[in-house]
């Protein structure tokens, strides 16, 4: 072998070897989500949904998982004749996530002003969601419809979620284990992740996530919406089923004695 | 690992949670004779099923725990078919009279306050009437002699209701109940019935045993066999109205509810049998007055949130 050629296969040896590191330095966002899809089984119980990748040194990773918008309608409780509480009348609220959950660094708190500027977190929602019929006070409108969908965790902020490891070559690795409740519709999700620096978002990765019922849970809700009657039929007859059989063991239990 | 999704809710509920639930409702049914619906929706919302489904997927479990409530009250010769096929003809007119209603008070304006006032009401004079009324029998039960001026009393009110009574038409004899009545009563006080549970939205089981007891002159363990077999035709229907025309009937909801339910109204039954008809009376009334006390508390007392998703009482 040459000289020439020991150099070239050197060089070449060391762009590949170069080259991985190189292509993750130009691309900072490297997402990784796992699981890739969700599956909805006759035992989903929720899901961790991990996401993982590297940022610049200098930088802060904020996770996001939301799903597409849509319009809900809910009841407005109110003093009916002034003494009892009750739902009065619906209101819709437009454009709104069904999902929507953060997690962010230690370094962004959610009282810390970096946070407030970003407006990533679910109080951002405000300025997309829209109320009809328009209310008086649309900002505690707002407040109670975020205070209902962290009840039932569907919307949720974890500060502090975001974690990194070591850094090498001015990246460090982020990781955020995001829990998804049991209470996930089918269809498109985005897991989001922006990178931060100097509290200004500079870039923006998404990463689809889709989400399918499985087995017995689809078998049911397909029978249920396309043949409704017979869905219904069946549950009837499941039901008295059970009933007499439960009555018949019970029959059988008296008489032995 | 005690987790099961449950597809038409959209969520995933504790096994064993919901299993106890329906064995706790399922044992108060076979006792008293009601479907439970008042007890089993609200603790459903409470572990997080949308309202709508919890009350559609609650009448489906119903259907089970009253066709084993039934069959056991049945056994026991508790069960007036007669009467309870009757009375069932009266509540179907009624549901559907009872429907509509609502579609007119709700023209009206202030539907909601109205059906809630008067649930609450309605909870609060039949539970005071009924507990009243079984603990002056127990009491004289124990000193006949010293409440004369009760059963003086008594007697005369009755004959005025019952000279009425007896004023109507086909009047017929109900060998298990061992009542002579026209047939008509049953169906005028099936209709009422049906009207104001369609419209309060409940099954009307805390109603129908209250009337069964006071205007049908049955005894108290005919009625509660004969209220059971009642509910099972009614929640049948609801079942399959509320699968064709809203899809909230979760089936696997109302499966694990419905083993619960079924093996709690067996031993329901055996409670039933072994306690006074006025001591059920009592019970039964205590119950309904809780139910009342705490529809009053959510009333009166302000809300933690002030959205709720739709549906429900």
């Amino acid at each position: 072998m040459k000289l020439y050629q020991k150099v070239l296969t050197g060089f070449l040896l060391l762009v590949f070897i170069c080259l991985p590191a190189l292509a993750s330095a130009a691309v900072p966002g490297t997402v990784t989500v796992t699981p890739s899809a969700i599956n909805i089984g006759a035992s989903f119980n929720g899901i961790d949904l991990k996401v993982q990748g590297t940022i610049p040194q200098d930088a802060d990773a904020v996770v996001r998982f939301k799903s597409g918008e849509q319009d809900v309608a809910l009841k407005e409780k109110g003093k009916a004749m002034g003494i009892l509480w009750m739902n009065m009348g619906t209101v819709t609220f437009h454009h709104c996530p069904d999902i929507f959950m953060v997690a962010t660094p230690k370094s962004l708190t959610e009282e810390s002003d970096q946070w407030k500027g970003l407006n990533l977190g679910v109080s951002s929602l405000v300025n997309q969601i829209e109320i009809t019929p328009s209310p008086e006070d649309k900002n505690f409108l707002f407040n109670e419809f975020v205070k209902l969908k962290s009840k039932h965790g569907t919307y949720a902020s974890g500060f502090g979620k975001v974690t990194y490891q070591a850094p090498t070559n001015d990246l460090k690795p982020f990781s955020a284990t995001i829990t998804i409740p049991s209470g996930l519709k089918p269809g498109s999700y985005e897991a989001e992740v922006f990178t931060v620096k100097d509290g200004v978002v500079v870039s923006k990765t998404q990463t689809n996530v889709e989400v399918d019922e499985i087995g017995f849970p689809k078998f049911l809700s397909s029978l249920a919406f396309g043949k409704p009657l017979l869905y219904g039929i069946v549950s009837v007859i499941i039901a008295l089923a059970a009933g007499l059989l439960t009555g018949l063991i019970f029959q059988g239990s008296n008489e032995g004695h | 690992m005690w987790h099961l999704y449950l597809p038409i809710a959209g969520l995933s509920i504790n096994t064993l949670e919901v299993f106890a639930m329906g064995g706790f409702v399922g044992l108060l049914s076979g006792i008293f004779g009601v479907g439970g619906g008042f007890l089993m929706t609200p603790l459903l919302i409470m572990i997080g099923i949308p309202p709508t489904i919890a009350a559609a997927s609650d009448s489906n479990q119903i259907v089970g725990a009253s066709t084993s409530g039934t069959l056991a009250h049945y056994r026991l010769g508790n069960v007036d078919f007669k009467m309870g096929i009757l009375l069932l003809v009266g509540g179907v007119l009624g549901g559907t009279l009872g429907v509509h209603v609502i579609k007119i008070l709700r023209a009206l304006g202030n539907a909601d306050f109205l059906i809630q006032v008067t649930y609450v009401l309605m909870l609060g004079f039949v539970g005071a009437y009924m507990f009243i009324e079984s603990l002056q029998s127990l009491r004289q039960a124990k000193v006949p002699a010293s409440e004369t001026i009760d059963v003086n009393e008594k007697p005369r009110k009755e004959s005025m209701y019952m000279q009425l009574v007896k004023k109507l038409p086909f009047q017929t004899r109900f060998e298990k109940s061992g009542v002579e009545l026209s047939v008509l009563l049953p169906l005028i006080l099936g209709t009422f019935v049906g009207i104001l549970a369609a419209i309060m939205g409940v099954g009307g089981g805390f109603l129908m045993v209250p009337v069964m007891v006071y205007l049908l002159r049955m005894p108290m363990h005919v009625v509660v066999g004969t209220s059971l077999f009642q509910i099972l035709f009614t929640c049948i229907n609801v079942t399959i109205m509320q699968s064709t025309t809203n899809h909230t009937v979760d089936f696997i909801l109302a499966l694990i509810l419905l083993i619960g339910s079924s093996l709690g109204a067996q031993l329901g039954v055996k409670v039933s049998k072994k306690l006074k008809g006025e001591q059920l009376k009592i019970l039964l009334a205590s119950l309904v007055l809780v139910v009342m006390f705490k529809m009053l508390f959510d009333l009166l007392v302000t809300p933690e949130i002030l959205l709720a998703f739709a549906g429900g009482h």
